[in-house]
């Protein structure tokens, strides 16, 4: 079995639809999930696309009793049903909240069980009366990319241009309602409007989503691609666009390895089911960025730790060595509590650097002796400033001393000296090193 | 034959109170039990276990994080039925038990080492763990499973297809969620109320929470076959919120929620059996289950906003204006007045 | 009065609770006045009534002789820090921008001149360095200098600010405090809820004494004195208020 190329998923009639229309379908789920995500109400994906339950089965029996079943149309009943329960389900929802004073969460997981229900006792009642449009009414529950036709494309791509004209449009007003609802007020402006638009676009993108990836993911189509956004930027512009990128490759990436993992597989013309494909081409992609993303990411933020530690542990060696200016490794490694390879790595890097020179015993340069002056006038000009300023007891400012001594800046180090007037001996009667010996 | 065939609403109340007596009397034993009254004994049950849980999680917000370990423990469910229902049949409880404890930790931890180490929101890394969860479970199931796909019921349940080990299954859940909860009681509740006081007095906070996390995994398994994954949610979580509109303290409230549930439980078989009946209409018990805890939850906003704030009150909201201005002109005199003195 | 604020008969109450009762006070412009008031007063209150905030039952505002609500766009507000979400993906230099919002037309984008404005304050509070850092990133002094940045972007005549040197610094403090200054002298007038009693004198030309009521506004000479604040804070608080105020002078050699 030959693997079909990149292009073929832009022309073949089979592969097109699916294809294209999880793009766009992406693309809008992931712009309106960038609004729910900053809100910090990302769930409120997982509770109105539960809402529509109902809606759907009353769809079906509307389309039961007018529809054809022979016609290949998108069932509208079933999606007009889903949008007035969602919209019913997101009304519910805020008064809730407001009238009721309810937590968001338990609100949430009110609305998401009663529609459900109700839905399921709507459900027992057509399963076995109209069993095919029952049946329809089940792919709604799981989505079924694959038997999308050129009708979802127009649809999925009439429903991304609205959201992306509203969001370009609409931008600095979106930044101000959600970053600051009550200076907005305060201007004497109406939120209502844009909340409406916002809402409406919301329920749309879901509706029409979960034909494609179901009910019960369509939830993660709205947080993974705005999570991974958030990790490469600060700027809710940059966040939309990173968002949408997102959004479309797992678009498109989940079409291609539902296509193609199961040929590569067991060789038979077999397709996995697109809608958790998406998923998790997506949440592999957020996964990543929260891990590697440079400032924000996991391993960036071990390394920014592992290099504060390393200067700890190199600023605490230059200490030790001024005091006693030349010390043996086993000394060393007893006073600063390291083990032998860490103490090999550290003393290679200090020589690197031309601080210290190691022979016989280790000995510090001028540079490194001058250095190892400065961390110990930091640590002592501290213990005088908390004793003498702050008034502190003499015998609790040592530990302070030890963490600050990393930290404190020369400018801050400036400060301190003209507020404690140059000061030549500190709390414990030892001598400060002088600027100049620095 | 069903004792309770064909009888409309206040019927089955009454063949049931008869069989209550005939029971007490010892006239009964436990094969005699009609399918309906193994269904309100299961949703008793039921309703008694998630309560117990659901108080806790209503109370410390982590509802949402319970719907999350609903869809996974179905992921579970599903594929202790792939592994080992191809070979055997239905695949033994214990098993069962065990995948979806393994999958109720692993989304429980997955959950809080995303929003602990990798910095993320909470909402986001609660929505993200369950549904990678359950897309990598469809997945598997229709790689493994080619030609079946996850039948509606797995999901719903189906409490009119209840048999007497179920009840005993429910009533094992039953005895262990008492158990921990009565060990646990007086740790529950201050780290609901105060988790950095629990903390500073040595608590392992994060140890119980995952027992708590473990006890609605429990439930959701013995709901499972009841009410399916999804709709024990509302056991868990519609009469606890009710139960806070007619008390507040946290005995009270355990009482009540369970009243609550219980007596949904029983409206929710009478209605099923009366529409059978009488309409000849097959209703799911465990949607109407749902719909019965609705209508107890809109009976307590009606008590909570309109009856106990007193008619008298909901008049002068009404007519506040024209009221207040009145008393505020008095006041005003009233007070240069006593600027005066 | 024509010029300044005058507030009558404002009531503002929560279910069966008054936060405030029949206000009636008078501001001339150009002036920096301080509400004071202790905890529960309805100081908040007041300023999210006047701003529009919260729905008052009876009473109201007047600016300049036109309704204050009409009239917002003459008003800047800055709220306490509370119910930000300090996460969001939003730098400090757009934070500013913001503040010209209000006078944005038509598809609503930011000009030339309104950036090099936000530029400008963003000098004079002196965090000109920080103008593309994440919010998250700031210090409490900084959070607070950078809100009265955004309300002077707003160019208002009248400027409500809600417990502004509330955890701040005393650097900032005499900052911002340096800013309003300047602004008193163009004429605005500027209404600060406040906390620290010590400082009530040296900041405020005028004073609004609450409690629920209105217990005195006036000049702060003449109307900062013990039988008010006995009134205000009830007897026992201002005694230990006269203390602290008596060692600092004594520590700090004055008297």
């Amino acid at each position: 079995m030959k693997f079909p190329t990149l292009i073929q998923f832009f022309t073949d009639p089979i592969l097109r639809a699916p294809a294209v229309g999880s793009m766009f379908m992406c693309l809008a789920s992931s712009l309106i999930g960038v609004i729910t995500f900053v809100q910090r109400r990302s769930l409120i994906g997982e509770a109105l696309s539960h809402a529509t339950y109902p809606g759907v089965i009353s769809g079906i029996l509307i389309s039961a009793l007018w529809c054809d079943p022979k016609l290949s149309l998108p069932c509208f009943p079933i999606l007009i049903g889903a949008f007035l329960f969602s919209w019913l389900g997101l009304i519910a929802i805020e008064m809730c909240e407001r009238r009721l004073h309810l937590n968001p969460d338990a609100s949430l997981c009110l609305i998401l069980s009663l529609f459900l229900g109700l839905g399921v006792t709507l459900a027992s009642r057509i399963q076995a009366i109209h069993p095919f449009w029952y049946q329809q009414g089940q792919a709604f529950l799981f989505g079924q990319a694959a038997t999308m036709g050129d009708v979802h494309i127009g649809l999925y791509a009439t429903l991304s241009l609205a959201i992306v004209s509203l969001i370009v449009c609409r931008f600095r007003q979106i930044e101000l309602i959600y970053f600051d609802l009550g200076f907005t007020q305060s201007l004497g402006l109406s939120t209502s409007l844009c909340h409406f638009f916002n809402h409406f676009l919301l329920i749309l993108a879901l509706v029409i989503g979960m034909r494609s990836v179901g009910i019960v993911l369509m939830s993660g189509m709205l947080i993974a691609p705005a999570a991974c956004a958030r990790q490469f930027t600060d700027r809710l512009g940059s966040m939309f666009i990173i968002s949408a990128t997102v959004g479309i490759l797992s678009g498109f990436f989940g079409v291609h390895l539902s296509v193609c993992i199961p040929l590569f597989l067991c060789k038979r013309p077999l397709h996995l089911p697109t809608g958790p494909m998406i998923i998790l081409v997506a949440v592999l992609l957020t996964f990543l960025s929260l891990l590697f993303a440079p400032k924000r990411g996991w391993l960036a933020r071990m390394l920014r730790i592992r290099a504060a530690r390393l200067k700890q542990q190199m600023d605490h060696l230059l200490k030790v060595l001024w005091k006693r200016d030349t010390a043996q490794a086993s000394y060393l490694r007893s006073e600063l509590g390291l083990s032998r390879l860490s103490l090999y790595f550290l003393l290679l890097f200090a020589k690197k650097k031309g601080w210290i020179r190691t022979g016989e015993a280790v000995t510090l340069t001028t540079h490194g002796r001058c250095k190892g002056a400065y961390i110990v006038r930091l640590h002592r000009l501290w213990e005088l400033y908390l004793t003498s300023q702050l008034e502190l007891e003499e015998r609790r400012v040592h530990r302070s001393a030890e963490e600050m001594e990393h930290i404190l800046t020369p400018e801050i180090e400036e400060r301190l000296t003209q507020l404690l007037n140059n000061p030549t001996r500190d709390p414990h009667h030892q001598p400060i090193p002088r600027k100049g010996d620095t | 034959m069903n004792p309770y065939w064909g009888h409309h609403f206040f019927g089955f109340f009454a063949i049931l109170i008869s069989r209550i007596w005939q029971g007490l009397h010892g006239q009964l034993t436990w094969e005699d039990l009609a399918t309906d009254e193994i269904q309100i004994l299961v949703l008793l049950l039921i309703a008694a276990s998630s309560v117990l849980v659901g108080v806790f999680l209503v109370l410390r917000k982590m509802t949402m994080l319970a719907n999350s370990l609903s869809h996974t423990v179905l992921l579970g469910i599903v594929i202790t039925f792939l592994l080992v229902g191809q070979t055997q049949g239905a695949p033994d409880l214990k098993l069962l038990i065990l995948a979806s404890l393994i999958t109720s930790l692993l989304t429980a931890f997955a959950t809080t080492w995303l929003q602990r180490s990798l910095r993320l929101q909470e909402d986001a890394s609660v929505g993200l763990v369950f549904t990678t969860l359950f897309a990598l479970g469809i997945i598997g199931v229709t790689l493994f499973l080619r030609n079946a796909h996850l039948g509606i019921e797995t999901i719903m349940g189906n409490v009119d297809a209840l048999h007497l080990k179920d009840l005993l299954l429910t009533f094992y859940l039953f005895l262990f969620n008492a158990c921990i909860t009565l060990v646990f009681y007086q740790r529950y509740a201050l780290m609901t109320f105060d988790l950095t006081l629990g903390r500073n007095f040595g608590m392992p906070t994060l140890w119980l929470n995952h027992l708590l996390m473990i006890q609605t995994a429990a439930t959701a398994i013995g709901a499972f076959r009841a009410l399916g994954a999804f709709l024990f949610l509302a056991f868990l979580v519609l009469p606890p919120l009710t139960a806070r509109f007619f008390t507040y303290r946290l005995k009270s409230l355990i009482f009540v929620s369970y009243l609550i549930g219980a007596a949904s439980s029983i409206l929710a078989v009478a209605l099923s059996r009366h529409t059978l009946s009488v309409y000849h209409t097959p209703f799911s018990t465990s949607g109407l289950t749902t719909l019965t805890l609705a209508l107890f939850f809109f009976i307590g906003i009606l008590y909570r906003y309109v009856l106990k704030s007193r008619l008298l009150c909901v008049l002068t909201v009404l007519f506040k204006r024209r009221h207040l201005s009145l008393r505020v002109r008095y006041r005003s005199v009233l007070s240069k007045k006593e600027q005066e003195l | 009065m024509k010029n300044g604020l005058v507030v009558k008969n404002l009531t503002v109450s929560y279910d069966h609770f008054s936060a405030l009762w029949d206000i009636n006070f008078e501001i001339s412009c150009g002036q920096i006045v301080g509400i004071i008031g202790p905890n529960g007063a309805g100081k908040s209150t007041l300023i999210k009534a006047l701003i529009g905030l919260i729905k008052p039952i009876s009473g109201g505002a007047e600016f300049c002789g036109m309704d204050l609500k009409k009239n917002r766009k003459r008003v800047a507000y800055v709220p306490q820090k509370k119910g930000i979400d300090w996460q969001f993906p939003i730098t400090v230099f757009d934070v500013v921008l913001m503040g010209c919002y209000g006078r944005l037309k038509g598809l609503k984008w930011y000009r030339r001149s309104d950036r090099d404005r936000a530029l400008q304050l963003l000098t004079l509070m002196q965090m000109k360095h920080l103008h593309k850092r994440q919010i998250s990133a700031l210090s409490v002094g900084q959070q607070q200098r950078l809100f009265i940045a955004r309300a002077l972007m707003q160019d208002a005549d009248l400027l409500l600010l809600d417990e502004p040197f509330a955890g701040v610094d005393k650097t900032t403090e005499t900052l911002i405090m340096q800013v309003l200054t300047e602004l008193k002298a163009q004429g605005k007038t500027i209404l600060i809820v406040h906390h620290d009693l010590n400082t009530v004198e040296a900041y405020f030309d005028a004073l609004i004494i609450l409690k629920t009521s209105l217990i005195a506004c006036g000049k702060t000479e003449a109307v900062f004195h013990l039988k008010h604040l006995n009134r205000a804070y009830g007897a026992k608080g201002v005694i230990f208020d006269e203390a602290i105020r008596l060692s600092l002078s004594r520590f700090s050699g004055l008297r």
